[in-house]
């Protein structure tokens, strides 16, 4: 079971508690929640590029606050809004035909105007 | 097991035969930004990709565990993710492992390359076998003349 920081969606293992503070962005239960939405919190730690907080947690190998908040569901929150287009290298195609000679002589035979015919 | 093959694409579709579909393989990546607006060079764009990748088992590969570890690489050399899937190879047909990532690496243009091999048993069984997607960056057409320039008489 996981329980995601409101603000910037760090997984905790256990419930959070008032006091406890989110070692991702620093949100104080009970205190830096108190008067400002989570929202607000998300808004004013992506502004500031989104930084591990905690000196004492570790970050975590391969951290990226931007894939965790894409992770929480909070994709809108990115400051980044681009377009990805995927670009195709150049192809060959081959078309090759299994039928045997004759039959596509045959099939051209039909189809050929005898001489004199208006 | 023996490496067969390895694409990354936007998506691969499985169907209830087991059927696999690759749609729009992808070698180049294009991410176009306002110009007001700055990519972090850790930014990821909420954009689902998958890695695909077949191998051939031999006879004695049949009922053995297999660990596929897959590396993604930044630009500048540096790891930003680390995936393992673990699978039992159930007869000796081909085996086809399929990544599913959820986040696309935009911040920095380059190479992105994308490190897998399989492990047995705590130790590397395969070869290492590497693929890797250019990623450029550009400026969104419309901030700015997308008309091609006239050409010289």
């Amino acid at each position: 079971m996981i329980y995601p920081c409101p603000t910037c969606g760090y997984p905790f293992k256990e419930p959070f508690e008032d006091s406890d503070i989110c070692p991702s962005c620093g949100t104080q239960f009970g205190y830096s929640d108190s008067g400002r939405t989570y929202l607000e919190l998300r808004e004013s730690w992506v502004r500031l590029g989104a930084p591990w907080h905690s000196r004492v947690v570790a970050k975590p190998r391969g951290w990226n606050p931007w894939l965790q908040l894409i992770d929480a569901g909070y994709k809108y929150a990115l400051p980044f809004k681009v377009h990805l287009l995927i670009q195709q290298p150049s192809g060959t195609e081959g078309l090759v035909s299994l039928a045997p000679p004759f039959y596509l002589t045959g099939t051209l035979a039909k189809f050929q105007v005898a001489p004199g015919t208006p | 097991m023996k490496f067969l093959g390895l694409c990354i694409c936007e998506k691969v579709i499985v169907d209830k035969q087991g059927v696999h579909t690759l749609v729009n393989l992808m070698f180049n990546a294009e991410i176009q930004r306002p110009p007001d607006q700055q990519i972090p060079p850790n930014a990821v764009a909420p954009n689902q990709w998958f890695i695909y990748t077949m191998w051939t088992p031999s006879t004695e590969d049949v009922g053995r565990k297999f660990e596929q570890v897959f590396k993604i690489y930044w630009p500048d050399g540096e790891e930003f993710s680390e995936q393992r899937l673990e699978f039992t190879q159930p007869d000796s047909s081909v085996q086809q492992v399929t990544l599913s990532i959820f986040g696309f690496p935009i911040g920095q243009a380059g190479k992105l390359r994308i490190v897998t091999w399989l492990d047995h048993a705590g130790h590397r069984l395969s070869e290492l076998v590497e693929t890797g997607i250019n990623v450029k960056h550009s400026l969104q057409a419309n901030s700015r003349s997308s008309a091609p320039a006239p050409a010289k008489a």
